[in-house]
């Protein structure tokens, strides 16, 4: 009969118990407190034209580092239906992030700075390119290839390629 | 009389030796007290006896007078002395306050050599092989939850090792048909109805402002809705595909349509 019912037995058995404990105890504070979700880094650009009753075409980098933090640099003209020069938008967007599963990026924005020459509308901007009207957005991301799709809530919206 | 002690452990009462039966050089020798004790527990084993009782029958029968940590000091050496000889077992316990109890299946006797140890139980005898898992099984069960408590330590630092916790999701591509040279894939699969529908926007999307040059690729993307009343969402993107294995792109140039 194997048993822990004598005293070294008894002894070991608490050691083996001591040790799983501790070392279980030290993941879940780990975890809790210095661990962060490592993803991939991506860092890519995107040439894009976005159609509506105006059509805004330019270039997006996006730049995210696999743990909490990313930015995006957009550069873009809006022109109208007659292909006049509207607004000019040179925009960059700062924010963290937290992985939320199947691609899914909760985005937190951190600060939104606009350079001198931009002079696209908060308004335009949010409802053609990404809708930053709140500070809490969603990112969807998904690879194709080596390149990356960057969707909104509905659609794919640019298709992003690994920057040189 | 020679008492077999869980198979392992041969005790002598006459002279009180005692010795491992796998490894009969490893013996020794009690004095007369703990001799005589540790026989009254064994000739009285699965009965619980009382201090009282071995007081009278070890010491006060004989005219000793015993002090009075006498018997502890002799159970604790008896016990010693099993387990020097490999009997980790707990053969002698303590009931506190009542007295001490040797199980009966766990002890054995014949009355004069080894070799006709007769039985005193009807349970089954271990089967020779248990020491040896007896003597191993402690040391693994240390070693198992070293090995888990090492792993629990290391598992937060595997990103220092290059793991991802996670990965985007790969976006298949179907393939729906062509736009002069250049084929069109969509992101979903969809029916050869609805694939000739998306060619059709996707070729209207392409030749406003991405048209085919030169064998690269489209991918398209639209709502239900936009495919089938031209209003919603549109997504197109033409990019380079140098070698045709739909695994590298370059020089992409994306449309996404939005109508009310």
């Amino acid at each position: 009969m194997l048993s822990l019912n004598n005293r070294s037995g008894k002894l070991i058995g608490l050691v083996a118990l001591v040790l799983v404990a501790v070392a279980l105890l030290f993941n879940l504070l780990m975890h809790k407190f210095v661990v962060t979700e490592k993803g991939p880094k991506v860092s890519c650009a995107a040439f894009f034209l976005a159609q509506s009753d105006l059509q805004t075409q330019g270039v997006m980098s996006l730049h995210i580092d696999g743990v909490n933090h990313g930015r995006m640099h957009i550069s873009a003209t809006v022109r109208d239906s007659v292909g006049t020069v509207k607004y000019t938008l040179l925009r960059n967007v700062n924010f963290e992030y937290r992985y939320e599963g199947d691609g899914y990026l909760a985005l937190q924005l951190v600060d939104i700075s606009k350079n001198a020459s931009d002079t696209m509308p908060n308004k335009l901007f949010n409802r053609s390119i990404f809708d930053f009207s709140v500070k809490a957005r969603q990112l969807r991301i998904t690879e194709v290839g080596d390149g990356y799709l960057l969707w909104n809530d509905f659609s794919p919206v640019m298709m992003c390629i690994h920057s040189q | 009389m020679v008492f077999t002690i869980f198979n392992m452990i041969a005790f002598r009462s006459e002279d009180g030796a005692m010795w491992n039966i796998a490894q009969p050089d490893r013996r020794l020798s009690f004095t007369t007290i703990p001799t005589r004790l540790f026989a009254y527990l064994l000739e009285n084993a699965d009965r619980m006896v009382g201090r009282e009782e071995l007081l009278n029958n070890i010491w006060d029968k004989y005219g000793l007078e015993p002090s009075n940590n006498s018997v502890n000091q002799y159970i604790s050496l008896i016990r010693k002395s099993l387990s020097e000889l490999g009997c980790d077992e707990e053969i002698i316990k303590t009931i506190p306050r009542v007295g001490f109890y040797i199980a009966g299946e766990t002890v054995s006797y014949s009355v004069e050599t080894q070799q006709s140890v007769v039985s005193t139980t009807t349970t089954e005898q271990p089967t020779p092989k248990q020491p040896g898992l007896r003597k191993w099984y402690k040391p693994s069960l240390l070693a198992i939850s070293l090995i888990i408590s090492t792993l629990l330590v290391l598992q937060p630092f595997r990103s220092a090792t290059g793991h991802l916790d996670y990965r985007f999701p790969q976006s298949m591509l179907y393939k729906i048909g062509n736009i002069a040279t250049c084929p069109v894939y969509a992101l979903n699969a969809s029916s050869p109805d609805v694939a000739a529908r998306k060619v059709k926007l996707a070729e209207e999307l392409a030749t406003a402002h991405t048209p085919c040059l030169n064998n690269e690729v489209f991918i398209f993307h639209s709502g239900e809705h936009y495919v089938h009343q031209q209003s919603g969402r549109a997504f197109i993107t033409r990019c380079a595909n140098s070698d045709h294995t739909l695994s590298h792109f370059s020089d992409c140039k994306a449309v996404y349509a939005f109508a009310k």
